[in-house]
């Protein structure tokens, strides 16, 4: 096997394991991430219910809405779990309700029972702050005359409502303004006191005194009289609780989304994490059929934690993998390492593709290194400083006539002395100095100027200075790469990243077209009206 | 030919394609990585080597006074070349002439260099150390200085030199020569022929010996820059003889693309001075056209076609591509 398809197999590899790698690590991050971010709940319906007919011709139905996936919850799945005692109830789960979405867990049975059923349903929730958890509310808005009409609990022929509507400010020129309005106006409806509060819509708007759910209530009828398909809905706030009531809240189709709304505790249009719908357009959890004394009580339970938090501590040689877990004040020296190769990757661009010629193969780039850890001004005011004197120093060291080691290091000795001196004077000037300048690479500065140097006396001053430009230029662009935070981050986390490296750098190693400064170069080989050869 | 009018800044990738250039990148993947086998490096980059091996095929070369290996024999030095009043010093692994200084006589106890500058004994042992130290190697490493016959420039180079003495360089490619040329120093190289420090080549035709074209500063030119002479249209004098010589010497190299530099000595005639493992591109500015056509011709041929005397006959096909 040639070379030229060697090369090309080990791209393909270094791209494919690459890929591999930082598909895993991506699939860990997102694990990891989610055994701290997200909470498992426990949700369970206990129902307690007597048949109210005798005969065997109509059935008897329980139906207790089940929680949905938004956003934020999800219902995981093949978890659900019901438990009935008598064995002639019949459980089902209904097909989603087509208007609105709902599902219904059904209870039912022909039986004339003498004793009460008993029933019992489990669903487990995840609650995650990341909005990829669960479809977006976007279901469409199938009829909008459903979300205006007139509902018992929502009066909005009412036309004590309707004369309120009239006081909707005359600069609230947005649909957005007057939805905004009718929330504020809900929102401040008193529900607070010792003495229960009315479930009702109109007490609520016409005495501003009501219960929250006469306050959504209250915001529905509003909106639909303002003319926004709105609805109730019920689900439940999720907190750890042997009994649970269920809580109403209201939604609004606004800009092509149902948005949510809760008036009773001013959250609009993004609700907290832990609002868990079960049943839209309804503000009770079940619906019944031939059923006296339904009691059906809710309870959550917080479930422990993935054990991928719990046992984070145990020991693990994968761990190494994992550069994020090591000490913060480590991160930064790490980042600057890992970010290295792509300043190599720029340096190699800029030799081989474009052509720039500079003093050594990764000074500019260790040079730039050094200006991430110092402040750029600092670091530029004292690299000018060692620059000068150095080359002056070395001017004058010529005519001691010294070896060459020797003379590198009184040399080397003249740059710690200007960057010690220099990074003094600059805090007699101005305190807030950084010293960390102190950490440019003095043997690399050493090099440069005897490289400099030598090459004024022996290639010429303008060949000296195209190579100084072409350094200054390398490592300016280097800097510009390693100066970035993000690049820095994203490094840190996928250090598999540089598997692609290696593969770019095996391209530009197999890069046999021109060099740019060679179109420049080889111009008059291109003569006008001849053909060459 | 004209080189004057209607310049252009620069030339599209695919014009340079076309015309058959080479360029660095594929010069060095698909000529010098495949050809050059690391290992034989030292051979062309330590003239010490380079000269032993010159020396076992009758490939003339600058006769060698002494080799400077140690800070001890420094002192020495004087001993060595005894009351020789013309030699010159060189760091056997040294690039691009870096640290060369050429005595072509003496003042009293100091020296006097070809460009009329005095040195004295100390200012010579502190350029011998400064050579051993490896200041002018290629790698920086420990080097070690070359003491040789000054050479006399032949008279026809006379007309056309200007502080320096020119050199001949020639490619060869599977030990056949596919491109020479003449290199003149001019007053920006300070007397070396390099063509990055300012020198200016013309091209060499292979068959005739005959230069023409011409090149400095990476431009197109027909006249020396100091002199204003044409450097195109005179004959290298004993011509068929240097590139025999190239030619033993690429067969015993064993390197399949370098470069061999000569000098035209008034007696000795073309000796070698260095052989190059990389040798430069600005040879195709001189000559008008690429190198690859040439090079894709040398590998078109059979492998009997490439070896002793028969190499000859691919010449005049090579110029006439």
């Amino acid at each position: 096997m040639n070379s030229r398809s060697l090369s090309t197999l080990a791209i393909f590899g270094f791209v494919i394991v690459g890929t591999v790698c930082l598909g895993l690590r991506d699939r860990s991050i997102n694990r990891d991430k989610a055994a701290r971010e997200d909470s498992l709940w426990e949700l369970t319906y206990s129902a307690h219910f007597e048949a109210s007919v005798a005969n065997s011709q109509q059935e008897t139905q329980l139906r207790l809405a089940m929680p949905f996936d938004t956003r934020q919850s999800h219902v995981v799945r093949g978890r659900e779990s019901w438990i009935v005692t008598n064995p002639n109830l019949h459980v089902k789960i209904a097909r989603p309700n087509a208007t609105n979405g709902n599902r219904m867990m059904v209870f039912s049975t022909r039986q004339a029972a003498t004793a009460p059923y008993d029933a019992n349903a489990k669903f487990i929730l995840r609650l995650s702050p990341r909005a990829e958890a669960g479809p977006p509310n976007l279901e469409t808005l199938s009829s909008r005359d459903r979300y205006l009409r007139t509902e018992i609990d929502l009066p909005t022929s009412d036309p004590a409502i309707r004369q309120l509507a009239q006081l909707l400010p005359t600069d609230a020129q947005t649909d957005f303004e007057r939805l905004q309005w009718a929330f504020e106006y809900c929102s401040d409806i008193d529900s607070g006191g010792i003495e229960p509060r009315s479930d009702d819509a109109k007490v609520a708007l016409t005495t501003k005194h009501g219960s929250p759910k006469g306050q959504a209530r209250a915001m529905v009828t509003l909106c639909r009289v303002l003319g926004f398909p709105s609805r109730l809905v019920t689900g439940f706030i999720v907190r750890q609780g042997a009994d649970i009531q269920p809580y109403v809240w209201v939604e609004v189709f606004q800009n092509q989304e149902w948005m949510p709304f809760d008036p009773a505790n001013g959250y609009s249009v993004n609700l907290p994490l832990n609002y868990v719908p079960v049943r839209r357009d309804s503000d009770i959890v079940y619906s019944t059929q031939n059923i006296s004394g339904p009691m059906v009580h809710y309870s959550i339970k917080r479930l422990p934690p993935d054990p991928r938090l719990t046992q984070a501590e145990i020991q693990h040689p994968l761990q190494i993998l994992n550069l994020y877990r090591l000490p913060l004040e480590m991160h930064k020296v790490m980042k600057i390492l890992l970010l290295l190769p792509f300043a190599a990757l720029i340096t190699a661009i800029l030799r081989n593709v474009i052509g720039l010629g500079t003093f050594g193969t990764f000074s500019p780039a260790l040079l730039a290194m050094s200006f991430i850890y110092a402040d750029w001004k600092t670091g530029l005011a004292i690299l000018l400083i060692v620059i000068t004197v150095g080359l002056i120093g070395r001017g004058s060291l010529e005519r001691l006539r010294l070896l060459t080691v020797p003379r590198l290091s009184i040399i080397l000795t003249g740059v710690i002395l200007c960057v010690v001196f220099g990074v003094s004077t600059l805090h007699y000037m101005m305190p807030a100095v950084s010293a960390e300048v102190v950490l440019l690479p003095m043997v690399i500065l050493t090099n440069l100027i005897e490289r400099f140097h030598v090459s004024a006396d022996e290639d010429g001053i303008l060949y000296t200075v195209k190579l100084a430009i072409g350094t200054l230029l390398v490592a300016l662009l280097c800097y510009l790469v390693l100066v970035s935070e993000q690049v820095g981050e994203f490094v840190l986390t996928y250090p598999e990243a540089h598997f692609f490296t290696i593969a770019v750098f095996i391209m530009l190693g197999r890069y046999a077209g021109y060099r740019l400064t060679e179109l420049w170069r080889f111009r008059d080989l291109i003569g006008p009206g001849e053909t060459p050869r | 030919m004209s080189s004057t009018t209607g310049r252009r800044l620069i030339a599209w990738p695919h014009e340079l394609e076309d015309a058959g250039v080479l360029g660095i990148n594929q010069r060095n993947l698909a000529f010098i990585q495949e050809s050059n086998p690391r290992a034989l490096y030292p051979r062309v980059d330590n003239k010490i080597i380079t000269k032993e091996i010159c020396h076992a095929r009758g490939i003339p070369v600058p006769e060698t006074y002494a080799v400077i290996r140690r800070y001890g024999d420094v002192r020495r030095f004087r001993t060595l070349i005894g009351d020789r009043g013309e030699f010159v010093i060189k760091p056997a692994c040294g690039a691009a002439g870096r640290g060369i200084v050429v005595i072509a006589g003496r003042k009293g106890k100091d020296f006097e260099t070809s460009s009329g500058r005095t040195i004295s004994e100390g200012e010579l042992d502190y350029h011998l150390s400064t050579i051993l130290s490896g200041l002018y190697s290629l790698g920086g490493q420990v080097d070690s200085a070359i003491v040789e016959q000054r050479i006399i420039m032949h008279p026809i180079m006379e007309r056309i030199a200007v502080g320096g003495t020119p050199d001949v360089r020639v490619i060869l490619y599977k030990n056949v020569p596919v491109m020479a040329m003449v290199r003149l120093p001019t007053t920006q190289s300070e007397g070396r022929a390099n063509l990055h420090q300012g020198a200016v080549a013309a091209a060499v035709d292979l068959v005739t010996g005959r230069t023409f074209g011409g090149v400095c500063c990476n431009r197109a030119v027909e006249r020396h820059p100091d002199t204003g002479a044409l450097i195109g249209g005179w004959e290298i004098p004993g011509w068929r003889e240097l590139l025999g010589a190239a030619m033993k010497l690429s067969d015993a190299l064993e390197m399949g693309y370098i470069g061999v530099d000569f000098v035209i000595d008034a007696k000795l005639g073309a000796v070698v001075l260095e052989a190059n493992a990389r040798p430069g591109l600005a040879i195709q500015v001189a000559h008008r056209i690429g190198l690859l056509p040439r090079l894709k011709f040398i590998d078109s041929l059979p492998r009997e076609a490439l070896v002793g005397e028969r190499r000859w006959e691919i010449l005049p096909r090579l110029v006439g591509e």
